[in-house]
């Protein structure tokens, strides 16, 4: 138990030290490094929470995916390695109030997750109770089925949340839609291959004669 | 005490992992230079011990033994980081494969994502390389090996995705204890093509 304690603290006081460092270092490789870590003490404080498979896909997609982009981009755009300080306090109101708005965002869900809390370990102690009084074996459910975290998030996500999980792929389609659209850009200037023209051509269509006075 | 005996116990096992896994490593470095050689009608390493075979230790003894250079205008820190970042990347994925019945270092219930992962974060090693070397070859270069390295992971996880549906489970275990009737390679003979072209 201790260790785990131990473990959270780690996590989590490296994750904020290296998040100021995100803020604060000048070249802005560092800043991205600095993040990527971030995201790894996040993910560890997942797996200490229990949702390894959260974890898991946080180190895929961010770390993996989204970060190593971050790294592309940063490396090949020659991004000026220092600002100038007065940058920095020129974006200090907006970044104070954000802050602050997340602050109370965070408080308001701890108040509700901890009243949520307090109602499911006193169900647990009922439920303790009747098992000692009426029931003396253990529950058997919980001793033979133990669904993985990956069960639990599928049953819930294709049964009660279908229709939010549809909604959010459709969302990802659009951007990926509008992503080809962006890049589509086609000039009239520049011959370039029609297959289809092409395959359509045959002998009658092929030669024709020219009317041309010499 | 315990704590000792537990730490003595995760060091005792990761050794036991990590030894056969370099020695191997070098023995395969000697037959593919057997092999390459004996494509070209050479002999190959066979100097050093009985038909060369004491060849990859005294390669590691001289790798070892050779003098660090670190460029002037390189960033140091990130320099040094980015093999180490590599090999730990590459061992830790073993971590997880089962050999045998029981005999596996961590029994992780996503066994199969962390494969992934940790596979997908050795981008960070080939392109911190490349940028820190502060050289436009080298830069370029890691560009070229990264686009590639996470090109083929989409393909590979979707082919992956094929066996996990099969056997109903994100653990190793699980999966190679699925294939106790058929290989999974038999029935799933084009998704195999695709992943040997992918891997």
């Amino acid at each position: 138990m201790t260790f785990d304690i131990f473990l959270f603290y780690l996590f989590s006081i490296l994750a904020l030290l290296s998040a100021f460092c995100t803020v604060t270092s000048k070249n802005p490789i560092h800043s991205v490094l600095f993040l990527v870590f971030v995201f790894f003490n996040t993910a560890g404080l997942l797996i200490l929470l229990g949702v390894e498979f959260l974890a898991m896909l946080f180190l895929i997609v961010y770390v993996g995916a989204v970060a190593v982009l971050f790294l592309f981009v940063m490396m090949m755009l020659n991004v000026k390695i220092s600002e100038s300080s007065s940058a920095i306090y020129r974006y200090l109101p907006i970044g104070l109030f954000l802050s602050i708005l997340f602050l109370f965002e965070i408080f308001l869900i701890i108040e509700g997750d901890l009243k949520s809390v307090d109602n499911v370990v006193f169900i647990q102690s009922e439920y303790k109770i009747l098992q000692t009084e009426f029931l003396v074996n253990t529950s058997w459910i919980d001793s033979v089925i133990s669904p993985t975290n990956v069960d639990v998030i599928g049953s819930v996500l294709f049964t009660y949340y279908s229709y939010f999980f549809i909604m959010a792929s459709v969302i990802l389609l659009v951007a990926m839609i509008g992503a080809i659209a962006l890049t589509l850009h086609r000039r009239s200037d520049v011959r370039r291959q029609d297959i289809y023209r092409q395959l359509q051509r045959d002998f009658e269509g092929a030669t024709y004669l020219v009317d041309k006075k010499i | 005490m315990t704590i000792f005996l537990i730490i003595l116990n995760v060091v005792l096992k990761s050794l036991a992992l990590i030894v056969p896994l370099l020695v191997a490593v070098a023995y395969l470095t000697l037959l593919e230079r057997k092999v390459m050689a004996s494509m070209q009608q050479r002999r190959g390493p066979n100097v050093v011990g009985l038909f060369g075979l004491l060849q990859p230790l005294a390669d590691g003894l001289k790798l070892l033994v050779k003098e660090t250079i670190l460029p002037s205008s390189a960033n140091t820190v990130i320099f040094i980081m980015a093999p180490i970042v590599t090999f730990l990347l590459a061992l830790l994925t073993w971590a997880v494969i089962p050999f045998g019945d029981n005999m596996v270092l961590i029994d992780l219930n996503v066994g199969v994502l962390f494969v992934f992962a940790i596979s997908s974060l050795g981008v960070y090693g080939i392109i911190t390389a490349g940028w820190s070397s502060n050289s436009k070859y080298a830069f370029l270069g890691a560009l070229r090996s990264a686009a590639q390295m996470v090109s083929y992971e989409v393909s590979i996880g979707l082919i992956i995705m094929c066996v996990l549906l099969c056997a109903g489970s994100l653990n190793l275990t699980e999966i190679v204890k699925a294939q106790k009737e058929i290989w999974y390679c038999i029935p799933l003979f084009p998704l195999f093509l695709m992943f040997f072209v992918s891997a």
